[in-house]
């Protein structure tokens, strides 16, 4: 008898265990679809999309003002008549082919009925129309005329510009170049990286601009160094140079005047996993959980030598950064701290689509206030003064990032900036191999601005 | 228009087979969890007992039926015994019958007619598995559970 | 005079019935033309378990209805999916589960009325091993995995019956025994039945045979150490067969990263997830989704479809009575009356709770994927028989209990209903 009691006291137990088990199986699975559904759907190889874009008739894509970028004729897909419009806004739009993920792919069910709701397609049946997945028009956030400024001032340079509205996350532009055009992709003999959106695939580094999270570091960690710069040292038993001598420093003079030295003994003082903890705050090392955006990732590695650490301060060692994610870290500082989503979709058949913000607190509102001093101090008279913009104060920092191609030294060209809110715009433009952020980078980004100013 | 029709009721009547599936769903396991609680009470209840009266004459339409005695019983014609017999010859509240140490007593009320085995029984008195008690008119025979009868022996 | 009632379980038959009529109407209208088999299917369903339910309730007073209505609603479910995916499909299944109703009662009255087995555990296990063994054989190999035996013109799973052969011998030995060095036996049959299974590639039966005599050693003898040791070893060989067999690191690289080798091994997975994701909470529509793409659809991965045509609400639901199903079959367990009878059903819940569990659990990633069918639900002349014994067994026990109980109230002047 006392066996059976134990028995039956081992079999609910087991039940229990038995309960918990499919309780988990259902909340994993709601979870997860509810989470990743989005993302799992929208990619190339989903052949929903692929038989939709067949049989259907899509809607029209538009930009924030009206401007159609992508309608359907019947079932063949046509785009703006103007060539730079065109290839400005190809990698936003994205192809009908699979080739690339853009607003064809990601809104796919918009564009294509797949989501349309019992009650309009009733309406549909009731007035004889084809109710068989309607197209739905979908109004992105880029601003196509800013786009094609950007893209006619980069002059064919290979890089990427982004522009967001750092206070609503909004994406102005994203324009990388090389560029296609959607009318010939599928046909045409394309170079290698033409369907690459080096806005949020190409993964570079970051150079000077990483010392917006070393000297983040130090402010949150109340770490104000000063230092003699002689314009070379030593640290960690790895050389560092700088482009002058600066003479004595302190984290503002440093960093307006993007002294190399300085930061790295800054970030040997802070140590490795202090700088590992506020890159990864900053988004480093994730992966990004955007519904309308897939960013790749970026890359922040320590190692326990001290030459590494100092090295991966200031944007060197193995220190990989898109222009989009450096785009959202100036936003970051712009919007007190703030990282916000990015968004790309602005409005379905006219109605805003309901969203739940992923924006995440990166800085504290004081830190990002010394930030945003600090990058003003750049422009005013650092090294981003061909940023500056009359009559407006501009924000920013420089990068120059070293790199190697076919054993000869070259430089990725940087900017990001932002400017007031009464212009709430941050904006990140790289130029593959250029040169000097100063030289390239801050000058286009000074373009931007004028450009949004008016 | 076949395919319209289809188009449309395919996308409505999702909400309907959900309904229909959640509706099931929910039915079955309150009936199953209704039906599991009754018959925990029901058999809880019955695992009180210590045994039954089995009626044998008297009452030709109960012929044979069985009667559970707790460990505290009345036994009489009146709606407010423990247990229920309707017969003009049973008093209201006719005798008790219960359990007393690992004794079985039954012990008369009323001077109704009362007996044990035949004997007539103005007392209380132990009665056993097998004893036929008589009262009034009626006949009812005693069987005590196994477990207890030892006990009580 | 206590009496015991039992609850009506019209509502649910007729709303069972509507939901099958229903789904079946909607496919007769599917196609331009109206597919006229389409109704005529969902007719033959209805009366299927309609008659099922009333001949199995008249003839065996003390079925457990619940049970059986949770299994009804389950192959409906498939029934429908699969007539969507080819109608083929449903005619066959359709027959294979008039055949396993008949497996079905034979195990009912077999169990009713019977003790252990005694000696002739001994040959159920013989016979485990041997149709395990056969597989590595005789079989002809799909997709890798090699379980199938063709005996003339029908293919059958031997795994399939190993499984019940496999409760059986279980109960047996941990109902009788009580020693430690007495089990020896019984768990060197355990190892060389879930060996036999990795060799053959059919991981998720291991792992089923596995999960399974974890939790029948525990319950039977709460020896907690000695399980978590079970635990434990269980987890040793999983992880040598990682780094031994190409094929389970396969497994496990697509379960973290399907998208990788997309056009590959990780395609099914990626076309399940992306078929969940198309369905959204409500699904896309019966005759809406494309299960064509997905391997095994009407088999091991008919969960994605219904996920993509009913909606992660209607798939959790379907989880739910599965969730019915396991706590019925273990209440049945807790009633029995002696610790034999509680293993034979309690096992057969366990492993049927186990096996939907491993399947679903693979469809959504949540673990690795392994090729096993889900319980009524799949195509699968053999899965749907061994599923159907399984329900026979524990109806067999219920019926056991219920005769039991019915005697006991009888006895105390209680009157059944």
């Amino acid at each position: 008898m006392k066996n059976q009691q134990k028995f039956r006291r081992n079999m609910r137990f087991s039940m229990g265990f038995f309960i918990v088990l499919f309780v988990v199986l259902i909340a994993y699975m709601g979870y997860s679809v509810l989470k990743n559904g989005a993302a799992w759907y929208a990619t190339p190889y989903n052949p929903r999309i692929a038989n939709a874009r067949e049989n259907l008739h899509g809607g029209t894509i538009y930009d924030r003002n009206g401007i159609a970028l992508a309608w359907s004729d019947g079932t063949t897909r046509k785009y703006h008549n103007v060539k730079e419009i065109r290839r400005a806004c190809s990698h936003v739009v994205g192809d009908i082919h699979g080739k690339t993920v853009g607003a064809e792919t990601v809104f796919a069910k918009y564009l294509y009925g797949l989501d349309t709701n019992v009650v309009t397609m009733m309406e549909q049946l009731l007035n004889g129309e084809e109710t068989d997945g309607k197209g739905q028009n979908v109004t992105l956030t880029i601003d196509a005329k800013l786009s094609e400024y950007i893209y006619r001032n980069m002059k064919g340079r290979r890089g990427s510009v982004v522009v967001l509205n750092y206070k609503t996350g909004e994406i102005l532009a994203s324009v990388s170049i090389l560029t296609f055009d959607p009318n010939t992709v599928a046909d045409d003999e394309l170079e290698d990286t033409t369907l690459l959106d080096r806005a949020t695939m190409g993964r570079y580094a970051p150079g000077s601009i990483m010392k917006i999270i070393t000297a983040s570091a130090a402010v949150e960690h109340d770490l104000d160094l000063t230092y003699t710069c002689t314009g070379s040292d030593v640290i960690g038993g790895q050389s560092v140079t700088c482009t002058k001598v600066h003479g004595e420093q302190d984290l503002n003079t440093a960093f307006a005047n993007s002294c190399n030295t300085y930061f790295a003994r800054l970030s040997t003082e802070l140590g490795g996993s202090v700088l590992k903890k506020q890159a990864e705050k900053f988004g480093f090392n994730q992966t990004f959980e955007y519904s309308d955006v897939t960013l790749y990732r970026s890359k922040f590695e320590v190692s326990s030598e001290q030459g590494d650490v100092a090295w991966a301060g200031i944007g060197q060692y193995n220190d990989l950064v898109t222009p989009m994610h450096a785009a959202l870290i100036a936003a970051t500082v712009a919007n007190d701290g703030i990282m916000p989503e990015p968004t790309l979709l602005r409005a379905v058949d006219g109605t805003a689509p309901f969203r739940l913000k992923k924006d995440s607190r990166v800085l504290s509102p004081d830190a990002a206030a010394r930030m945003r001093d600090m990058m003003a101090e750049v422009v005013q008279y650092g090294t981003g003064t061909s940023a500056a913009v009359k009559g407006e104060v501009v924000y920013g920092k420089t990068g120059t990032a070293e790199y190697t191609e076919n054993g000869e030294i070259k430089n990725h060209s940087w900017f990001v900036g932002f400017m007031g809110e009464e212009h709430p715009y941050a904006v990140a433009v790289l130029f593959e191999g250029a040169g000097y952020g100063s030289a390239h980078a801050a000058p286009m980004a000074a373009e931007v601005f004028e450009y949004l100013l008016d | 228009m076949l395919a319209s029709i289809y188009t449309v009721l395919a996308a409505g009547m999702k909400y309907w087979f959900l309904l229909l599936a959640a509706l099931m769903v929910w039915l079955l396991i309150s009936s199953s969890t209704k039906e599991y609680r009754e018959r925990k009470a029901v058999l809880g209840e019955i695992g009180e007992y210590i045994g039954y009266l089995e009626i044998l004459r008297g009452l030709p339409e109960a012929k044979g039926a069985r009667i559970g005695i707790t460990r505290d019983n009345t036994i009489g014609s009146g709606r407010n015994a423990d247990i229920v017999i309707r017969h003009p010859s049973v008093q209201k509240s006719h005798a008790m019958i219960y359990l007393k140490g690992k004794k079985l007593i039954l012990s008369p009320l009323t001077k109704g007619v009362t007996r044990i085995n035949g004997r007539r029984a103005d007392n209380a008195y132990a009665v056993r598995s097998g004893d036929v008690i008589t009262l009034g008119a009626v006949e009812v025979k005693v069987y005590i559970r196994p477990e207890l009868e030892r006990a009580v022996c | 005079m206590l009496k015991l009632t039992k609850q009506s379980a019209k509502a649910i038959l007729f709303l069972q019935q509507l939901f099958i009529l229903s789904a079946f109407g909607l496919l007769t209208i599917r196609n331009g033309q109206p597919d006229l088999m389409a109704a005529a299917m969902g007719g033959a369903v209805c009366l299927f378990n309609l008659l099922q339910y009333n001949i199995l309730r008249t003839a065996f007073r003390h079925l457990d209805r619940f049970v059986l209505l949770a299994a009804q609603f389950l192959w409906s479910v498939g029934l429908i999916v699969m007539y969507r995916i080819r109608p083929e499909y449903a005619f066959r299944q359709g027959i294979f589960l008039i055949v396993s109703t008949f497996a079905a009662v034979i195990m009912m009255l077999i169990i009713r009325r019977s003790k252990d087995f005694g000696k002739w555990n001994w040959v159920f296990m013989a016979l485990a091993v041997m149709l395990l063994g056969s597989t590595l054989v005789l079989s002809r190999a799909i997709g890798g995995a090699k379980n199938w035996i063709d005996i003339g013109p029908f293919s059958f799973q031997p795994s399939e019956f190993a499984k019940i052969l496999f409760i059986m011998g279980s109960a047996y030995f941990l109902s009788t025994r009580d020693k430690l060095t007495s089990f020896i036996p019984y768990i060197a049959f355990t190892g060389i039945c879930v060996l036999l299974l990795v060799a053959a590639r059919e991981l998720g039966t291991g792992l089923l045979l596995c999960g399974t005599f974890l939790v029948l050693f525990f319950a039977a003898t709460g020896r907690t150490l000695l399980t978590m040791l079970g635990v434990g070893v269980f987890g040793a060989g999983a992880f040598a067969s990682y780094h031994l067999f190409s094929h389970v690191q396969t497994r496990v690289n697509i379960w973290r990263d399907p998208w990788s080798s997309y056009n590959a091994e990780g395609y099914q997975i990626v076309q399940g997830l992306m078929a969940l994701a198309s369905g959204g909470l409500f699904g896309v529509g019966l005759g809406k989704g494309m299960p064509g793409v997905i391997p095994a659809s009407h088999t091991d991965y008919i969960f994605s479809v219904i996920g993509e045509e009913f909606g992660i609400l209607f798939a959790a639901i379907v989880i739910i009575f599965y969730l019915v199903f396991i706590v019925r079959g273990m209440l049945i367990a807790l009633n029995a009356e002696n610790i034999y009878d509680a293993l034979l059903a309690f096992g057969c819940t366990c492993m049927l709770s186990l096996q939907g569990f491993i399947i679903i659990g693979g469809v959504i990633k949540l673990i690795p994927l392994t090729g096993i069918t889900l319980p009524f639900i799949s195509y699968g002349g053999s899965s749907l028989l061994s599923s159907m014994i399984q329900l026979g067994i524990i109806e067999g026990v219920a019926l056991k209990n219920g005769k039991r109980e019915e005697k006991e109230l009888r006895m105390m002047g209680a009157d059944v209903r």
